[in-house]
């Protein structure tokens, strides 16, 4: 038994594998150099390939005066609006859908119409009802997240091993305490998957929409320098969406090793 | 005590009803030991989940006649995977049942710690069953199972997924906790073998529907004896029981 201790201990989180990230780095450094050489030599046309200083010098200049900011706030405060109405709702209602079979036969058909209908082509809608302000972009963008965290949490409660079930309700536990003791925690995995899911199409929703009606956000942005002819800050800003999304990810990560300790992380 | 009486168990299914268990009757005496052995599918968990009170009998009764009337039995499960919840920690795993009961939180976790300590667990309480082996895995099952003092034991092939020492090495530890504590025990198992290791009486169930066919009482001077010793008294019923489960086997696979 004593070889077994080795397994134990408080060793959660990703492990940091220098292997892991060192080639992909370097591998970046080394594209950036042949982009930034092919564009001193004027092979790229610096209209569609403005070089990487130039980018850069945008980003700096558009960090300073404000621009970006203005735009990261506008985007973000509606991913982040949307995507907590959204997941609320969703991860309540998947809940409930998954331990009450009734209310499942109740709303299932509505939910499997609804969940394959891109929830973008309900946009025009829901700006003929909520006007072309906020609240229209931060409904369309709950209502896709609302989908994807309820089908996941929703099979989340349905996958739970039966037997779970069956130890709980033999050492007496109600249905209230099956609902918190065995339900609720059975399907965090499935609903972390969910909401990893979600917060990247609040992301994709919040920017399809800045594109078509915003004046800010990184979607307007986008648009405005497409407009303008700016294509230095349209890669700008195209990284800085990208990297948006990469951390957003990269938070909810590390919010589910916490919140699901146990289960091996790697 | 515990009584099944003429336990039938059917269940509805949109390609035609399940019929698992047809008229079962089986009694076991309190604190005793029985094995339930037969062919896969023929409705041991069935029966066991009857029992533990988590589905009804189609027709029957499940008794549990005492002075003053029926009561209700108060039963704990362990399955062959152990059925440990992989969010909790051994401890609040094994303080589960407590908590369930009402027990104030101090004195479930004094009790639960009690019975870790009799698997040899005590210094694993605040591990995660992922990271258990899976012989720990089902200690810690088995003092799940113990700490709640119900008087009846289910045990659905507890043993069935280790390798064979720490099968052997599990067995004696149910045994010696089971000594100490004296639980009416009814244990699934598809081993013959083990079933003469550990039980009082042996019952074998047919292929589905399950009922029984076959009894057999260990002799008083033979139960549970020591691996490796006096094993010539076994060769006889073990042939039986093996050539009647072949048969149930057999007619299974025949239908199926
Ligand atoms: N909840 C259930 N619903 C429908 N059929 C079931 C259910 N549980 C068991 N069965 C059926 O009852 C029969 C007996 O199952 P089970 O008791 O698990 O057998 P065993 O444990 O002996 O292998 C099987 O044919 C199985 O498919
Ligand atoms: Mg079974």
């Amino acid at each position: 038994m004593a070889t077994d201790s080795s397994r134990g201990g408080a060793q959660f989180g990703p492990k940091l594998n220098v292997s892991a990230w060192v080639p992909p780095t370097i591998l970046l450094f080394a594209l950036l150099a042949v982009w930034a050489g092919l564009s001193g030599l004027g092979v790229l046309d610096s209209f569609f390939f403005p070089s990487p200083q130039k980018v850069a010098g945008t980003l700096l200049q558009m960090s300073t005066s404000g621009e970006l900011a203005t735009a990261l706030t506008a985007t973000l405060g509606r991913v982040f609006l949307g995507f907590a109405l959204g997941a609320s709702v969703g991860v309540v209602a998947g809940l409930l859908m998954g331990e009450s079979a009734f209310l499942r036969t109740l709303f299932d058909p509505w939910v499997s119409a609804l969940y394959p209908l891109p929830k973008i082509a309900l946009f025009p809608v829901l700006v003929l009802f909520l006007g072309v302000g906020e609240q229209s972009k931060v409904v369309i963008i709950a209502l896709a997240v609302l989908f994807l965290t309820l089908i996941n949490t929703m099979s989340g409660v349905q996958g739970i091993s039966p037997l779970y079930f069956d130890v709980a309700r033999n050492c007496g536990a109600g249905r209230w305490q099956v609902f918190r003791r065995v339900i609720l925690p059975g399907s965090l995995p499935s609903i972390f998957a969910g909401l990893r899911l979600a917060l990247g199409m609040a992301l994709l929703m919040a920017v399809a929409v800045e594109l078509v009606t915003a004046r800010q956000g990184l979607g307007a942005l986008l648009w405005v320098s497409w407009e303008t002819m700016r294509t230095d800050k349209l890669y700008a800003t195209l990284l800085v969406v990208s990297v948006v999304g990469w951390s957003l990810n990269a938070g909810l990560a590390r919010l589910e090793v916490w919140a699901i300790p146990w289960r091996e992380h790697r | 005590m515990l009584c099944c009486k003429g336990v039938s168990k059917t269940f509805p299914s949109p390609q035609g009803d399940v019929e698992a268990l047809r008229q079962v009757d089986l009694c076991a005496e309190a604190g005793e030991f029985v094995c339930l052995i037969g062919p896969s599918g023929c409705g041991k968990t069935t029966l066991l989940r009857l029992i533990a009170g988590l589905i009804p009998p189609t027709t029957g009764q499940i008794l549990c006649p005492t002075e003053n009337g029926n009561s209700p039995i108060r039963t704990s499960l362990v399955f062959q995977e152990g059925g440990l919840f992989p969010w909790m920690t051994v401890l609040d795993n094994v303080a589960f049942g407590l908590e369930m009961l009402g027990v104030p939180r101090p004195l479930r976790k004094k009790q639960a710690m009690d019975f870790l300590a009799q698997v040899g667990l005590e210094a694993f309480l605040h591990h995660f069953p992922y990271q258990l082996s899976a012989g720990m895995r089902q200690r810690a099952a088995l003092a799940r199972s113990f700490v709640t003092g119900a008087p009846v034991l289910l045990m659905d092939e507890p043993f069935a997924s280790l390798d064979t020492q720490m099968h052997w090495i599990l067995e004696e530890e149910l045994l010696r906790i089971w000594r100490e504590h004296r639980k009416t025990v009814v244990y699934v198992t598809h081993d013959v073998d083990e079933a003469l290791r550990l039980g009082d009486r042996l019952l074998v169930l047919t292929a589905r529907p399950g009922r029984i066919c076959y009894e057999y009482t260990v002799p008083q001077e033979y139960r549970r004896s020591a691996v490796g010793k006096n094993e010539t008294w076994k060769q006889e019923v073990r042939q039986e029981i093996w050539q009647l489960i072949r048969r149930e086997v057999e007619r299974s696979l025949a239908r199926s």
